[in-house]
């Protein structure tokens, strides 16, 4: 935390060198974000341009109240979200009724996938069919390894909405998965 | 909340080891956990965090040129002496008494009426250099800040 109000200060006085550094300390946090729910590497990389300006035009409001990264990380899932607004990107929706949770578990798993052999990219895979929500939850924690509350800031969302949502995900993924094995030890 | 998949997720959770020989659920729930875990590969161009401060001061310059200049102050008023200077050093007659307004009065233009026959030019000149700023300012000038 005092290496971030350091750090802000810093670029607050005009150091541009330690702003050259606070993106070289946040870029992978962002790119994982954008980059999970974006999939246009051109439209990736802009995105992630337009988060650090924003950063930039925004770090004197920062006043410190969390994390740098969950504040920076709070920008970049807005501006995700936004780009799918903004270019009318239809998303799945969130499978609210376990009617709908179990359509995704029994949805015909696509060809190209189904033929992937690397069970890591698989559920990668998966992950992307996923709703954004669920997505954007998932990177943060198994990715970022932010917990509840810092998701919640992030997100938007209560805290409980969010330990539901990372539950429901990984248990979609398990279904599917485990139907995947079930068929390979068929074979 | 199904209460025995939240109970695996929390035990595989604190799973240190892979555990091929765990049953179908866990085993499913080892893999999801293992992918996610997976970091992306995909990495931002060496130079990324230099164009980023390139484009904040090429931003900053533009705004900067932007904030009213004092020396326009002086401008004005050398302008106008330059001007005062000229007419009478050359003698020329403004002719008030042929310029009139609307047109029902005979119009003379004293001194316009000479280049009279090139309005067109003139104008499309005028249109022509507002465009070519218009077009400079919301394509070319955007470019470098994305």
């Amino acid at each position: 935390m005092n290496d971030d109000r350091t750090l802000v200060s810093k670029v607050l006085s005009g150091d541009m060198q330690a702003f050259r550094e606070l993106i070289k300390h946040h870029e992978r946090l962002v790119l994982h974000m954008i980059g999970r729910l974006v999939k246009n590497r051109e439209e990736c990389e802009e995105l992630c341009q337009d988060v650090f300006l924003r950063v930039y035009d925004k770090l004197g409001d920062f006043n410190f109240q969390s994390r740098l990264s969950t504040w920076i990380a709070t920008i970049a899932y807005r501006y995700a979200i936004n780009h799918f607004k903004k270019k009318k990107i239809e998303w799945n929706e969130l499978p609210e009724h376990e009617s709908s949770a179990k359509s995704f578990t029994e949805f015909e798993t696509p060809e190209s996938l189904a033929e992937e052999k690397d069970l890591d990219q698989y559920v990668l895979k998966l992950v992307d069919l996923l709703p954004i929500q669920y997505k954007a939850v998932l990177i943060l924690y198994h990715v970022e390894g932010m917990n509840y509350s810092e998701i919640a800031t992030v997100t938007g969302m209560p805290d409980g909405t969010v330990k539901n949502y990372i539950f429901r995900a990984r248990t979609l993924l398990k279904e599917k998965v485990k139907k995947y094995l079930g068929k390979e030890e068929l074979l | 909340m199904n209460s025995q998949d939240e109970e695996l997720q929390k035990k595989i959770e604190r799973w240190q080891e892979f555990n091929p020989d765990a049953e179908d659920d866990a085993l499913a729930y080892q893999y999801v956990f293992k992918a996610l875990r997976v970091k992306p590969t995909h990495q931002l161009p060496e130079d990324f965090a230099d164009k980023i401060v390139k484009a904040i001061e090429g931003k900053k310059s533009r705004a900067f040129a932007k904030v009213p200049d004092h020396t326009s102050l002086v401008a004005i008023p050398v302008c106008a002496i330059i001007l005062i200077v000229a007419v009478t050093a050359t003698g020329y007659d403004f002719n008030w008494s042929s310029i009139k307004l609307f047109s029902y009065f005979d119009v003379n233009w004293g001194f316009l009426k000479s280049i009279s026959p090139y309005q067109g030019v003139f104008i499309f000149g005028i249109v022509f250099i507002i465009l070519l700023n218009v077009v400079d300012k919301t394509l070319i000038r955007r470019k470098d800040i994305i």
